[in-house]
């Protein structure tokens, strides 16, 4: 089996492409987004909870654990944060993820899984308010 | 057919080939021609291996979070407190999660 790239493996431009997915996806949540890629410990979900722990805003926080060494995939959203991405859309962008990393598209899933999140948890615009006066 | 190996007029006289040169056509040069296959083979396959095994790198890469690789430690939030006191913490923190 072919492997994929990790950590530092991975080039500027790749570096890049998942950069702006991530500010895209802030930029339409008003979240923040976080991109780990490297080896989790055994239990990776507690390790990317502590990750994501570690963030500087954890509650508004998302974060997006890639393990190319294990095939390990997590996300891990804050209490803030999973206001408005519930954990379905979170395994949805899971699934769309997963099947780049199948195809050893490691930064191709990244960046779709990151834009499908800032996606699914878009403020809608307010058009309305409730000021009378 | 059998073409019979006649000298045609005007030309000289062919000399028979030596037992050298009997070997070296019907033996020595498939040989060098075999040797040659299996060595651009086997240099390929080297090449793709060398590729493949790459060391993995020692450090990861972390886009709009923390940088470097230092020691985790635990969430603020959870120091000396397990989800057996606090069980809405442990409810706190969403996601999913997938392998392939």
């Amino acid at each position: 089996m072919a492997r994929v790239p990790a950590g530092d493996s991975f080039t500027a431009d790749e570096v890049a492409r998942i950069n702006w997915a991530v500010h895209n996806a802030e930029t339409l949540s008003g979240l923040k987004f976080s991109v780990f890629v490297g080896i989790a410990e055994e239990d990776s979900r507690a390790y990317a909870e502590r990750l994501h722990g570690a963030l500087d805003d954890p509650p508004r926080s998302v974060l997006v654990l890639c393990d190319p060494e294990f095939h390990v995939l997590e996300i891990v959203t804050g209490s803030v944060a999973r206001r408005g991405l519930d954990d379905v859309e979170c395994g949805l962008a899971a699934a769309s993820m997963q099947t780049s990393f199948v195809a050893g598209d490691i930064v191709g899933g990244l960046v779709i899984g990151v834009q499908q999140l800032g996606d699914a948890a878009r403020q809608p615009r307010t058009l309305h308010t409730t000021n009378q006066g | 057919m059998v073409v019979p190996l006649d000298t045609l007029a005007g030309w000289p006289t062919a000399q028979p080939p030596t037992a050298l040169q009997t070997l070296g056509l019907l033996i020595g040069i498939p040989l060098l021609v075999i040797i040659l296959a299996f060595a651009v083979a086997k240099i390929g396959n080297n090449l793709k291996a060398g590729r493949d095994e790459a060391p993995p790198p020692a450090e990861s890469l972390w886009v709009n979070g923390r940088p470097g690789g230092g020691e985790i430690e635990a969430a603020p939030e959870l120091h000396g407190v397990g989800p057996d006191d606090n069980p809405s913490d442990e409810q706190q923190v969403g996601g999913a999660g997938a392998r392939w």
